[in-house]
């Protein structure tokens, strides 16, 4: 199948000069980085040019690029305090104006029933306060719950979404709890208040967050903490040539 | 005169035929459905997050729970996303012996759709016909991992632990005759692969029972010909996959188009519908069930005649074995690698997918080149499903609902993960 | 001793005499059939178990024989749950309502030769009148449950009723046209004569009308639309617990068991032998004696014919329900009388 994945690499980038092309080699997919701006027209012919056919969108999803790269790991400052010795957390600690225009992406996976073909087209938010990115649910009705989920997960907004509500949390849940940044133990815990005789929202108290394991960033087949890698594929700005 | 109004009925979240805890909030004029608006996330456990603070393999399990009901085809997706990434290959044998398990999976989960299909249909008697062959592959399940559900059985590099020689038995008890013991216990004296042989052998008679009890009945065909049908084109546009898209007559099928494992060195056929209603879904399951009879049974031969490993011996992914961690301090301390922080994964993403037995189940996978995923997303067949109920419901009435939800094959353990 | 019993039966007075006959009779039949009731359940369990390949309840009493008995402890002792809003009145008087006519309408069963608690001329119109008057319990339970499922099940119980109502009140037009009378007692003497002289050859159609028609009068799958487990939870009852709940639960079982009596009656020749005009089967005392038996056992298959079909069939829904009993049914049997008609003026069979 390579040959086929090289060739629809070659035609993505005649086709798209402002969109980021990577063929990962390894995996052998392809990943398509397009600015926000651009992401609809691209969308559009991604799904209507005979050349691509990806008629079927397969999967929608959020990425919260927080701590991308961070480990959660040190040695310099062990502590004789125990179980989490050695360990730092990152996620909650993270400076939340790190400025990184590109926190937030909305990655959508394509595949091509035609020629047999899959595609992961990316776009960054830009925005890391009001991550804003344009609906598809016109172009592709599947995503639909997937965009409302990723609304709901991550804070994402869709722009022109027909019906953006909340889909997997409660009715009148506060925050988004897949970004990094969010408590893995959540905010608020629940129980019945014999005193006022119903079900009580409080700040957690009965959970110690911690890490059972820290994460750690190594090279395969080394012992040595790798450098991680902080260059992320970003797409140049602007649209495709021909828009 | 007063104003006349639709009426609003809240289906679930603890209906009998919610399949789980599906909430529907319908919009009734008379029996006739105006809107559905399907409200899940009530099973909503942040199985992508946990995943993301744990070490790769810790989360296998989790995916078992994702789709309770065909367990190890989700294991598979997930395992496969990580020898992507990690660029190593199973051996063959442990191929096989996935693919067989896969199959059985496909099995299990029909079964247990046709039954609940039929249970809220009406026909109560095929749910029982049905958890009867369950029986038999939970046994397999629990022969293979100790576990009859959640098996965690596959692992990044093969599986965890050859096919065993025996089976498990009834025991006796005060209601059961000796006589029927021993019939019972029957299949079960030989190894897993001989009690497998003995069930493909009797599994299509089985399913020839339903049929007698469904296909050609005519309350049956009343209630399902014609409800909920799905042009094509619209089945690919809503992202349908398996057997919602085949039923609606597109031959698409990842075991055929994008074989993965040994699905290329295996025949079988790949079973498509005409109309797209709930019964040619029904149809297309039905036979699908015939066709995992037939792969299983070549798995079977092809395992019998040839053994070796079923997992890699790069041990900076597989754990080594016992007894060389007892002899070898190299063993010893891969062993304690890998149990206590895990292996790295190289930095990337991949998306991989498996024809599970509800549709595409896929997962996307980042990675930093940590031991833990940074970023995990399932991508649950049942899901697209089940955001197009609204469509396939509208102009039906009260009891099609019903039939719709469980001609989707929704089990909410995927659908809100 | 029995002269005194005799002679001081007789100084009581006529007034408190009938009635304390009657009385008796009428506990003579209505607890028999409460227990009859009690097992038709372990029945069904039994035998949709068999069906099911099950066991079923096998384990209070020797073969679990008295599950039912467990059964009505559990449900007697249950607390009795008044919905928020309830209109409470109706809510309690519902079941009543429901099991009352299923219990009245055996006054006119007669189980033997003129062993009949009450020799009514107009029989079937007293029947018919009855089976009719359960669905109010079923439509104000439905009504005084403040539920929107509840309300549903009462709704479709409502139209099911008067669609098969119809039907079954045509089918018995036929057996009233052949037999000449309405007293069921009648209607059984004129059957005489054997397997074959019995109403359910020439009234065939009648017959299977009749009998599907009691499953929907009943609310026996395929047509439990009014309690659809899988649709509406449990339709109308599904508010109720304990006491009320069985008290549904028994008028349902006492109509099954009320309408495989009136099928074997109408149909089947009642108490009467299969085997009149068999040479040598006649003379056997049990076999070619009419009586008793011969009811109990031909009521007996009717209700495995019901259990037997709920064990088989998947539901239909509303909309067909409806089709089958006003585009099917009716049309058939008036089509059907027509023949019964030129039968009854042509004299034909043994049987006009």
């Amino acid at each position: 199948m390579s040959e086929a994945i090289k060739q629809l690499a070659e035609r993505l980038r005649s086709r798209f000069p402002g969109a980021a092309v990577q063929h990962d080699e390894r995996v052998d997919q392809i990943t398509v980085v397009v600015h926000r701006a651009a992401l609809r027209e691209t969308a559009l012919m991604l799904r209507d040019a005979p050349e691509f056919a990806f008629r079927q969108l397969i999967d929608l999803c959020g990425v919260d690029y927080l701590a991308y790269g961070d480990d959660e790991w040190t040695t310099q400052r062990a502590t004789t305090r125990g179980f989490s010795r050695g360990v730092r957390r990152y996620a909650g600690e993270q400076d939340p104006d790190r400025g990184d225009p590109h926190r937030f992406a909305v990655v959508y996976h394509l595949l091509s029933l035609d020629h047999n073909q899959r595609l992961r087209l990316r776009v960054f938010a830009e925005d890391t306060d009001f991550p804003v990115v344009a609906s598809v649910v016109d172009i592709w009705p599947a995503a639909d719950w997937f965009e409302r989920e990723a609304f709901d997960l991550f804070g994402i907004h869709f722009e022109d979404h027909p019906d953006l509500r909340r889909l997997l949390t409660d009715y009148g849940f506060v925050g988004h709890p897949f970004r990094k940044d969010f408590p893995l133990i959540g905010n608020v815990e629940v129980r019945y208040d014999p005193d006022r005789g119903r079900v009580v929202y409080e700040p957690v108290t009965s959970i110690e967050p911690r890490v059972l394991v820290p994460k750690v960033i190594r090279a395969p087949g080394h012992e040595q903490p790798m450098a991680p890698p902080t260059e992320l594929p970003v797409a140049p700005p602007g649209g495709p040539a021909d828009a | 005169m007063p104003e006349i109004q639709n009426y609003t009925m809240n289906f679930g979240p603890q209906h009998p035929a919610a399949h789980g805890v599906l909430r529907l909030v319908l919009e009734l004029d008379g029996e006739v459905i105006q809107r559905a608006d399907p409200h899940v996330g009530l099973l909503h456990r942040a199985t992508e997050k946990l995943a993301e603070n744990k070490p790769f393999n810790q989360s296998i399990g989790y995916m078992d729970r994702l789709d309770y009901v065909s367990m190890m085809c989700n294991e598979h997706g997930y395992v496969l996303a990580i020898e992507k990434l990690l660029g190593i290959e199973p051996p063959l044998r442990a191929q096989y012996i996935r693919v067989m398990f896969d199959e059985i999976t496909r099995i299990l989960n029909h079964l247990m759709w046709l039954g609940a299909h039929g249970l809220d249909i009406g026909a109560m008697t095929v749910f029982l016909y049905c958890f009867r062959e369950r029986e038999a592959l939970m046994d397999c399940y629990e022969a293979v991992s100790g576990a009859r559900m959640h098996a965690t059985y596959y692992r990044p590099g093969g599986v965890a632990r050859e096919l065993p020689d025996y089976m498990p038995q009834y025991q006796p008890s005060p209601y059961r005759s000796k006589r029927e013991l021993e019939r019972m216990n029957a299949a079960r004296q030989g190894g897993l692969l001989d009690f497998i042989e003995a069930f493909t052998d009797s599994f299509p008679s089985r399913v020839d029972e339903y049929e007698t009890l469904l296909t050609d009945n005519r309350i049956w065909k009343q209630r399902l010909v014609g409800i909920g049908v799905v042009e094509p084109e619209r089945a690919i546009e809503l992202g349908f996959t398996g057997p919602m898209l085949r039923g609606s007559g597109v031959e698409w099928d990842l075991r055929k188009m994008q074989p993965y494992e040994v699905y290329d060195r295996l025949d079988f056929d790949i079973p498509v519908g005409v109309t797209g209603d709930c019964y040619d879904r029904y149809l297309v399951r039905v036979e699908e069930m015939r066709q995992s009879n037939r792969i299983i049974r070549q798995c079977v031969d092809w395992l019998r005649a040839n053994p070796g490993p079923v997992m890699l011996d790069n041990h900076k992914v597989t754990p080594p074995r016992r007894e060389e961690m007892k002899g070898d301090m190299e063993s010893l301390i891969h062993h304690f690698k890998l149990f206590t922080e895990g292996y790295s994964v190289p930095a990337g993403e991949v998306y991989a997918a498996v024809e599970a037995p509800k549709g595409e189940f896929g997962v996307y996978l980042i990675s930093d080149g940590a031991n833990k995923p940074y970023r995990l997303k399932v991508r649950p067949p049942g899901f697209p499903h089940l955001a197009a109920m609204d469509e396939m419901v509208r102009g039906h009435m009260l009891a099609d609902v019903v039939a719709v939800i469980s001609t989707l094959d929704v089990v909410f353990g995927e659908i809100d993960r | 001793m029995w002269e005194m019993l005799n002679s001081g039966w007789a100084a009581v007075p006529e007034i408190v005499r009938t009635p304390s006959v009657i009385l008796l009779q009428i506990m003579a039949i209505v607890l028999p059939l409460l227990g009859v009731v009690a097992y038709l359940t372990y029945a069904e369990r039994r035998v949709i178990g068999f069906a099911q390949l099950r066991v079923g309840p096998n384990r209070v009493g020797w073969a679990g024989l008295l599950q039912p008995i467990a059964d009505a402890l559990k449900l007697m002792f249950k607390e009795i749950v008044l919905p928020a809003n309830a209109s409470r009145f109706l809510f309690v008087t519902a079941p009543v309502l429901s099991f009352m006519p299923a219990l009245l309408a055996w006054a006119v069963i007669p189980f033997a030769d003129g062993a009949l608690l009450a020799d009514i001329d107009a029989g079937i119109l007293y029947v018919l009148a009855l089976t009719s008057f359960g669905v109010y319990g079923v439509i104000l339970a439905g009504w005084a449950s403040n539920s929107k499922y509840a309300f549903l099940g009462a709704m479709r119980a409502a139209a099911q009723v008067v669609a098969y109502e119809l039907a079954m009140g045509f089918a018995l037009v036929g057996v009233l046209m052949a037999a000449g009378s309405l007293n069921l007692n009648d209607i059984v003497r004129a059957q005489a004569g054997g397997f074959f002289h019995w109403y359910w050859l020439p009234l065939l159609p009648l017959f299977v009308v009749y009998f599907v028609s009691g499953l929907a009068e009943t609310f026996r799958l395929p047509f439990d639309m009014a309690e659809g487990e899988s649709e509406i939870v449990a339709g109308f009852h599904v508010e109720y617990a304990g006491m009320g709940f069985a008290m549904f639960f028994l008028a349902e079982y006492a109509n099954m068991a009320l309408i495989s009596a009136l099928t074997a009656t109408f149909f089947f020749g009642g108490w009467l032998s299969p085997l009149h005009g068999v040479p040598v089967l006649e003379s056997v005392p049990l076999l070619g004696g009419d009586g008793f038996h011969w009811f109990a056992l031909k009521t007996a298959f009717f209700l495995f014919c019901f259990l037997w079909i709920r064990a088989t069939f998947p539901r239909y829904r509303y909309d067909q329900i409806m089709r089958l009993g006003w585009k099917v049914f009716i049309p058939l049997t008036i089509v059907w009388l027509v023949v019964v008609t030129l039968f009854v003026t042509t004299g034909f069979g043994p049987w006009f």
